[in-house]
């Protein structure tokens, strides 16, 4: 009853933890994993008919006659030139152009034709700025763009530059997301693509392609990732390489000039890289910086020149804007990804080919403008601050598109003003240049009355939709807004009925109409509306770019105290030892401690106790509406179910540590303690000292290697060299001893062989290697055949001998190790199945890559298709035969020792799932299974040294050693090998080529054996690809430490399966121990480093694949328990008969 | 040298005089100094540094600790006056250096050095200096005798002076290198990064020579 009963505690124990990590990852991936919901829907022109813009009367929907759109552009802007845009040639009045006007127009009237758009990559706001506008000293690196200071100084109405401000995170894909979709990218986009980063949101580009416009690229190959198949002519070139300053800024200067000449586009993207690569390399401060600025300074100045050529009236760019602007910035050190000011500061630089007739009033520049220098010319220049959440807006209402159905950006009101046909024609207003303003404020008011209604709308359809809306509180502040901005004197065509027809009387009588009050009633309405949408945008922003403090703090504390959960387990684990081996009574006493390992009774009471007192408080809060207390305004403020889950967790940990004793438990606990103590001194050897102090001091270094970037890049060279260490100790303690010396040395040279096995470039997969070569270039048959030849060679050397030597290993282990007939046999023929399958599959792509035979179609689909499959099957059904005969066969063995038993069930499933395992990870896979095997194979055998080592010295002293084994393994010693046995597994993650990044995913892994797409199928092949080998195999094979150390000590004990498991769950906390420990130091680093510049880049993504590790592997603690205690326990009952 | 005579019996019984603390420790020092010079302040002088020119820095460094060492620890050997020619002495020490080579640049790639034969020539020029300063010592004092060998590195139980002159040093060359690799990966982009490191100029070398004047002035 007892050993059941110990086996349930224990089990309940582990599934107390998951439980515990599961909820502090959840709460602090919730409150620092800023996640949003990427929405399908798309703007279309005829959505504009249901926004309340264009008031009660009409109808604009696609269906719409030509007349009636005629007519609906009268009556909003007055002004037919304005209104037939985007000919071929301008119209200076609307003549014949309706047909046209009908295909081409939408929301708002195209602004200007054709926009140059230069994106440069990493471009500081101070290589734009004029040097003078910065505090201290000019930099090398300022005033190098000569060619923009001078236009925006020249050219006051048509050249400007703005300060463009970038959203974190600062990476270029995410910034080129957020510029054409107008939204804020989070680190975790939640949308329907799987791996692949196109957008799926509606975005300007794909706007622009639907509109009918075309759309050219040249520079970055990371547009051609975000949008495969929009533009219509594009020459990506490669951005992956940082160390190439030059080949994507040639080749974008190659093919820039002569596009500009052609007519076939209407939006010209170049993207230049060099900035960013130079950053990257050499920093801000080299003279490569300062050479690359010269050489854009003279390509802007070339390409103003050639558009300036054209832009005179009837010119092919006589409505076209340039538009030179960064994706983000860089600090000194070339870094970017974070959001400090150097990098999310960036410049835009506009030019207009037609200088616009008219300025702003100063009431709606005051509002935007915040810098005001003072240039060497005199005149005054205001530099003003540009969202680049607003880019996408402002391209699509100049453009004349829809707004990107997901954009939360407004209108820019001085880009806006800054094209020149937002304004009417001087003919139109003739010498009444003051009448100019109030056309252009009512366009504008138009314009931004749509932006607030799409905003609204997209705000409306994510709360309704995404799985975290925002908060209510302040959504309703916005939406009050809203109101507010609608209901503001703004439907001037409406209250001012002359307006409405002002076509048919002559411009001069209805400009003499617009009176100040008019002016400043529009002038309140745009007020208005920007608010609104300043303020739509700063909570999109609080939700989708500011961390949640609190979450985070009670899921960090979390994963502390399931530490601390761990630790008091472990020596309530061994203090039951103790009291096992030295009662010779195991009643009473024996009962009670354990109890103590996982008390479930009490902390049933202290959760329910909690439980009940906030649902009670919790219940006079709500009842009693009139307690406004702080506290209880702070309760219903916050998330009530969050907290009582927290206080929940917190009573249950409390209940679990606080011990309560009687006073004669607590005195016999004391007298056993002391003689367990006594033992312990005793038996405590120098080098299990000597181990336990290094293995928490390659804890410690491994947890604060986490603190840095770097680090985490190179974590698998500080695993091998932590490895590296422990190895070293045990081949001292092998040359101490004399014995298993080989074992030692071999352990260090697989040590390094595993950590270089991903640098060779043998290993890399033939297959890529034959087709890349073939298919790019025709190659003579011969040479193909020579190089057949070396592939097989190759392939011969890196898979198929180990496999065979592996599947050799394996059944020459197996006759020893599994006594179990049938499971014996199943081993023995499924092993050479699966393995022969792999090689049939392997080889057969590699024919049908190089083509030098030809290959029979049917064959072709066996091999790839079927025999993946048949590996996955024959695996899972080799596993779960041997799950089911060792638990139903336990019977016919009665009489193997428990050891015996385990090693048994853990050898046969480790060879199951071997076969899949090494499909997964391709043909290195085979390679790094026989390495880790062997390494493994010799840290298990040196596991014994030190008993060995031990007993030889007692055995000099002339000591009786009977009683010293008495006390099983000291938790030194287990902890010492956990730690080893976690480097070898963290090893094991990174050998096989695994990052801890989303791009080092192995997505192919996913598709071998399928060419369909189901989720979870999938989604399960990729996570055993990830996780099998590091996470799984290690769990499942961890017992192996307690049997390795039942071989050196020939210990009567272990013959007991109460024992014996108290052992195995030893071994599960210490492991479980130093994932927590390393998990929660990453969790630590990353709340430290939520600043940093690399926090997107790198910590993120390792706290993701830590936080998902941990649960993997506490999950498989569970399992692997439950599996090995039923064994266990089966046993027991049989023995009992 | 008045220490220089007095004698010590060792529990295994054999007789051998220690060369002295002030022997000892002045001998000790020249060996620190030669290396510090040699790492420091010679490169420093032809505009060489440890990490732009690793292995002219190396050169340099042995130019100089070769000789004080072998010189250093025949003179202790004499000292002690143990009972082998002193041509045997520097003969077994100057053949050791080229196995100690060997091994210990094998440790090194077994720790992580880089493989490619690019790096080659520095992972052996710097485990030649390592074996100047942990192998030579012992190769002159003890001789090729195993048990010895075994005594002072797997067990680290010196017995005399003369064995710890021995032991400690090269235990801290050992250690020091050890702990100078571990801050490698350090991309010194953060203050604290080169606070911890004491600007980039560190590596394991310097760290090295940190160690064994430690555990000089610790001993002694």
């Amino acid at each position: 009853m007892m050993e059941g009963d110990a086996r349930c505690r224990l089990v309940a124990l582990f599934c107390y933890i998951l439980c515990l990590h599961s909820l502090a990852i959840f709460f602090f991936t919730s409150g620092f994993l800023l996640t949003r919901t990427e929405l399908p829907e798309f703007s279309t022109c005829s959505d504009i008919a249901k926004s309340p813009c264009f008031g009660e009367t009409m109808d604009f929907s696609g269906t719409v006659s030509s007349e009636k759109v005629t007519g609906n552009c009268d009556d909003i802007v007055g002004d037919k030139a304005f209104c037939s845009q985007n000919g071929t040639i301008p119209e200076p009045t609307g003549g014949g152009g309706s047909e046209d006007k009908l295909s081409k127009e939408c929301w708002t009237k195209p602004a200007i034709k054709r926009a140059v758009i230069i994106i440069i990559d990493a471009l500081r706001f101070d290589f734009v700025a004029p040097s003078s506008s910065f505090p201290g000293e000019s930099q090398p690196w300022m005033d190098k763009l000569q060619v923009l200071q001078q236009l925006s100084r020249e050219e006051n109405c048509s050249a400007r530059i703005f300060k463009f401000v970038a959203d974190p995170p600062t990476t270029t894909l995410q910034r080129l997301k957020g510029l054409t979709t107008g939204g804020l990218p989070t680190f975790v986009d939640i949308g329907h693509s799987f791996g692949a980063p196109a957008i799926v949101e509606d975005n300007l580009i794909n706007q622009l392609v639907r509109a009918g416009k075309k759309v050219r690229m040249m520079g970055d190959d990371t547009w051609m990732k975000l949008f495969p198949s929009h533009f219509s002519v594009a020459h990506p070139f490669d951005s992956f390489n940082v160390k190439d300053l030059h080949t994507v800024d040639d080749g974008v200067i190659r093919e820039i000039f002569p596009a500009l000449l052609e007519t076939d586009w209407n939006v010209l993207i170049g993207h230049f890289l060099g900035v960013d690569h130079v950053g990257h390399i050499f920093g801000v401060e080299s003279p490569l910086m300062v050479e690359k600025l010269e050489q854009y300074n003279r390509v802007i100045e070339e390409i103003v020149a050639v558009l300036k050529n054209q832009s005179g009236p009837g010119g092919l760019h006589e409505d076209t804007m340039l538009l030179v602007l960064g994706d983000h910035g860089q600090t000194l050190n070339g870094d970017h990804g974070g959001g400090t000011s150097e990098e999310v500061e960036t410049a835009l630089f506009a030019l207009s080919m037609r200088e616009s007739p008219g300025r702003l009033p100063l009431d709606l520049q005051s509002s935007t403008c915040t810098i005001s220098t003072e240039v060497k010319a005199g005149r005054s220049q205001c530099i003003t601050t540009f969202p680049q959440l607003d880019f996408a807006s402002t391209m699509a209402a100049l453009l004349g598109v829809p707004f990107p159905f997901g954009s939360v950006g407004r209108v820019n009101t001085e880009l806006y003003a800054l094209a020149a046909s937002t304004w009417p024609l001087p003919s139109e207003v003739g010498h009444l240049s003051e009448a100019l303003v109030p056309v252009w404020l009512e366009r504008f008011n138009h314009v931004l009355c749509m932006n607030s209604w799409q905003v609204k709308r997209y705000l409306d359809a994510y709360t309704a939709s995404s799985i975290r809306g925002f908060p209510s509180a302040e959504f309703a502040h916005v939406q009050s807004l809203y109101d507010k901005a609608q209901t503001s004197p703004h439907f001037l065509h409406t209250d001012h009925p002359r307006l409405k027809r002002n076509d048919s009387g002559s411009d001069l009588s209805k400009f003499n109409e617009y009176s100040s009050e008019t002016v400043t009633r529009l002038i309140d309405s745009i007020q208005s509306n920007l608010v609104y949408l300043l303020a739509a945008a700063d909570l999109a922003r609080t939700q989708w770019t500011q961390f949640e403090d609190e979450w985070m703090v009670i899921g960090l504390i979390l994963l502390v105290t399931s530490m601390v959960i761990h630790g008091v387990a472990l020596s309530r684990a061994m203090r039951l030892t103790q009291r096992i081996l030295l009662s010779e009574d195991r009643d009473s006493e024996v009962q009670n401690r354990l109890h103590e390992l996982f008390p479930l009774r009490r902390m049933l009471l202290a959760c329910g106790g909690v439980a009940v007192t906030a649902g009670v408080i919790w219940g006079l809060q709500m009842t009693i509406r009139w307690l406004k207390s702080p506290l209880a305004a702070a309760i219903s403020h916050g998330q009530t179910n969050i907290i009582i889950t927290a206080l929940i967790l917190i009573a249950s940990v409390v209940a679990y540590v606080m011990p309560i004793y009687g006073v004669g438990q607590v005195q016999s606990d004391q007298s056993v303690l002391g003689r367990g103590q006594t033992i312990g001194t005793s038996s405590q050897d120098q080098w299990t000292c000597v181990k336990s102090y290094m293995a928490v001091l390659s804890v410690g270094l491994h947890a604060c290697g986490l603190l840095s970037n770097s680090y985490i890049l190179s974590e698998g060279q500080v695993v091998c060299f932590l490895l590296a260490t422990s190895g070293i100790l045990y081949l001292r303690q092998a040359i101490q001893s004399g014995c298993k010396v080989p074992q030692a040395i071999l352990f260090l040279i697989l040590n390094a062989g595993m950590a270089s096995v991903g640098l060779f470039e043998i290993f890399k997969d033939p297959a890529t290697i034959a087709s890349s070569s073939l298919i790019d270039d025709y190659v003579p048959a011969s040479y193909s055949l020579q190089q057949f030849v070396t592939l097989a060679c190759a392939a011969l050397i890196t898979t198929v001998l180990p496999l065979f030597s592996l599947a050799r290993l394996i059944l020459r282990r197996a006759r020893t190790i599994l006594r179990l007939q049938s499971l014996y046999w199943a081993t023995a023929v499924t092993i050479p199945l699966a393995y022969s399958l792999l090689v049939i599959h392997w080889f057969t792509m590699d024919l049908v890559s190089s083509m030098v035979v030809e290959i029979p179609q049917s064959v072709k689909e066996f091999s790839r298709l079927l025999c993946p499959q048949l590996v996955y099957l024959v695996s899972l059904m080799l596993l779960i035969f041997t799950i089911i005969s060792m638990t139903l066969n336990a019977r016919g063995n009665v009489s193997t020792s428990y050891r015996d038993h385990l090693v048994e069930g853990i050898v046969s499933m480790l060879a199951g799932i071997s076969g899949t395992i090494i499909l997964l990870l391709g043909r290195k896979g085979p390679t790094i299974v026989l390495l880790a095997v062997l390494e493994v194979w010799c840290l298990l055998d040196l596991q014994g040294v030190e008993d060995l080592n031990q007993r030889k010295k007692e055995a000099d002293k002339g000591l009786d050693h009977q009683d010293e084994h008495l006390n099983g393994r000291s938790l030194g010693s287990y902890f010492g090998a956990a730690v080893d046995w976690n480097l070898v597994a963290v090893q094991l993650f990174f050998c096989t080529g695994h990052r801890c990044t989303f791009d080092g995913l192995h997505y192919t892994a996913a598709f071998v054996g399928f060419d369909e797409f189901y989720f979870y199928r999938q989604g399960a092949l990729l996570a055993a690809d990830t996780f099998g080998s590091s996470h799984i195999l290690p769990v499942i094979g961890l017992p192996l430490l307690v049997t390795a150390a039942a071989v050196a000590q020939s210990n009567p004990s272990f013959s007991d399966g109460s024992f014996f498991s108290l052992e195995v769950a030893k071994v599960y906390l210490c492991y479980g121990l130093v994932r927590t420990i390393l998990t929660a130091v990453t969790t630590v680093c990353v709340t430290l480093q939520r600043r940093h510049l690399m926090v997107w880049g790198l910590f993120a993504p390792k706290y993701v694949f830590d936080a998902l590790g941990l649960l993997v592997i506490d999950g498989f603690i569970v399992i692997a328990a439950i599996f090995y205690f039923s064994l266990f326990s089966r046993k027991a009952r049989l023995k009992m008969q | 040298m008045a220490d220089q005579q007095k004698a010590e019996v060792q529990d295994d019984g054999f007789l051998s005089r220690d060369p002295g603390a002030i022997a000892l420790l002045s001998l000790q020092g020249l060996c620190g100094v030669a290396l510090v010079v040699g790492v420091k302040t010679v490169p420093a002088y032809y505009g060489l540094n440890l990490i732009a020119h690793p292995v002219a820095a190396i050169r340099c460094a042995l130019a100089l600790t070769l000789p004080t060492v072998v010189v250093a620890y025949t003179l202790l050997y004499i000292f002690s006056s143990r009972p082998r020619p002193v041509w045997r002495c520097i003969g077994s020490g100057l053949l050791s250096l080229p196995l100690g080579t060997v091994v210990i640049a094998l440790l090194a790639l077994a720790f992580g050095a880089p493989t490619s034969l690019q790096y080659a020539s520095r992972t052996l020029h710097w485990a030649f200096l390592m074996s100047v300063l942990v192998v030579l010592p012992a190769a002159i004092v003890l001789g090729s005798s195993w048990p010895d060998w075994q005594r002072i590195f797997a067990f680290t139980r010196p017995r005399g002076g003369l064995e710890r002159a021995i032991c400690i040093p090269a235990h801290g060359a050992l250690i020091g290198a050890w702990v100078g690799a571990f801050p490698m990966p350090l991309d010194w982009e953060r203050p604290w990064q080169v606070a911890v490191t004491n600007r980039q100029g560190i590596s394991d070398l310097s760290a090295v020579f940190a160690f064994s004047v430690f555990f000089h002035f610790f001993r002694f």
